[in-house]
């Protein structure tokens, strides 16, 4: 008897664990979008650590990376890998700088390359919340009670091609993104996770020069 | 006329001579013809783990980086995937006994020559071009040389009494193509394979094994 209680409660909690985290289409999306407005003004600096998991799906394998992020408005990106490899990625403005392990730096035009500058636009503005605007992507709106979900369809062909679908994840305060997934064709994914996050903390801008 | 001949003829020894001195086989006897297999040579791709490399590619002056992964899926088929650093993938190949088959490709890489290229090179690093062909033997104390010859010439030299292949040398009907040079962490793991072209084709292509224990 006691064993059968007990088997019923585990499954009470797990049902209400997934009632919690279960999301539904989002109510009040004029409010949430003037959120990611606000967010997207008031947000000038972000610092963060983040772990990546690239799920290779037909291999059953996931590659997991870690390393550091920040941002500075307007146009400023570095990501910075520290395990299992070390690579920096600094979008500084108009340019793209790369420094690979025991690499000289590398230096790109983001206007000369344009696959560059699309991946530039989707990581500024997913960062900063402007991607709403794009008119890349058709979205759909989600919640549950920690926060929400945004599911970002590709409109371009060329986009569609390589990616299938964007989910964005906020917390309730809507202060920053805290997760990202990529979905590509053939069910392969890149998530995000973004903790340890300082906002609006001071940066200096020598964070976006690489030497 | 005479003194014509005998310069052309002086020529044409000297061209024969460096071109035997130069040969990746002087200096080894020939011991015979046989079908390689995983007795002789240890493969590229292991049975049993796949494989995790930290990757640059530098074709011209484009520079390409990122993890290659490479996986026994079945017991005839692997694939090697190409993702950037920050996730992109970039191409990958489902390998069928040594046919390789794109199975995608990101669109600024879609070039039928630069997909030739990574295509013949991954197969050389692969030993595409050895593993179940017919191979000429060539040994001497230190180290025992495959030698393959179909649309080029491959060799392939082992150090003894190890069964791993330590350099790879495509050469064309005078000069060599490509080298490929592997360093083992303990005469069986790979820990990176480095291959270069010669002559006017500009690639290179550096593997270093990245730890998987780290991964799981």
């Amino acid at each position: 008897m006691l064993k059968r209680v007990l088997f019923f409660l585990f499954l009470l909690n797990a049902l209400v664990g997934m009632a919690q985290s279960a999301f539904k289409p989002m109510k009040d999306t004029l409010g949430f979008k003037q959120k990611v407005d606000r967010m997207s003004k008031e947000t000038n600096s972000i610092e963060s650590d983040f772990i990546q998991v690239k799920n290779l799906s037909v291999l059953s394998e996931k590659i997991t990376s870690k390393g550091a992020f920040c941002f500075l408005k307007q146009n400023n990106l570095r990501w910075e890998y520290s395990e299992p490899y070390k690579y920096v990625i600094v979008i500084n403005k108009e340019k793209i700088l790369i420094k690979d392990e025991n690499s000289r730096v590398k230096k790109y035009d983001m206007n000369s390359n344009k696959v560059f500058k699309e991946i530039n636009d989707i990581m500024i503005s997913c960062v900063n919340g402007d991607i709403l605007k794009s008119g890349k992507f058709s979205i759909r709106y989600f919640e549950n009670d920690k926060g929400y979900k945004l599911e970002l369809l590709p409109l371009a062909k060329s986009m569609k091609e390589s990616l299938k679908k964007i989910n964005m994840y906020f917390d309730k305060n809507v202060t920053s993104v805290v997760k990202l997934e990529m979905m590509e064709n053939g069910d392969d994914t890149t998530t995000i996770d973004f903790m340890n996050k300082k906002i609006n903390a001071p940066v200096a801008p020598d964070k976006f020069i690489l030497k | 006329m005479r003194r014509l001949l005998q310069i052309n003829l002086f020529l044409s020894s000297l061209l024969v001579l460096l071109a035997v001195s130069c040969s990746p086989v002087s200096g080894h006897r020939f011991v015979k013809f046989a079908n390689i297999t995983e007795n002789e040579v240890r493969p590229v791709i292991n049975k049993n783990n796949s494989l995790l490399f930290k990757a640059k590619i530098d074709l011209y002056s484009r520079h390409f980086s990122g993890l290659i992964i490479l996986k026994q899926i079945e017991p005839a088929v692997s694939r090697l995937t190409f993702v950037t650093e920050i996730g992109m993938k970039m191409f990958d190949y489902e390998i069928t006994d040594n046919t390789f088959k794109l199975v995608y490709v990101f669109e600024p890489l879609n070039k039928p020559k630069i997909l030739k290229l990574l295509e013949n090179d991954l197969k050389l690093i692969l030993l595409q071009h050895l593993m179940n062909k017919p191979a000429a033997i060539y040994e001497n104390k230190a180290e025992i040389i495959y030698k393959v010859k179909n649309d080029f010439r491959y060799y392939y030299q082992a150090t003894r009494p190890s069964s791993v292949i330590g350099n790879i040398i495509k050469k064309g009907p005078v000069f060599t193509k490509v080298k490929v040079n592997y360093n083992y962490a303990d005469s069986v793991h790979i820990t990176r394979v480095r291959l270069k072209h010669k002559g006017f084709i500009r690639l290179t292509m550096e593997l270093n094994t990245l730890d998987k224990s780290s991964q799981q």
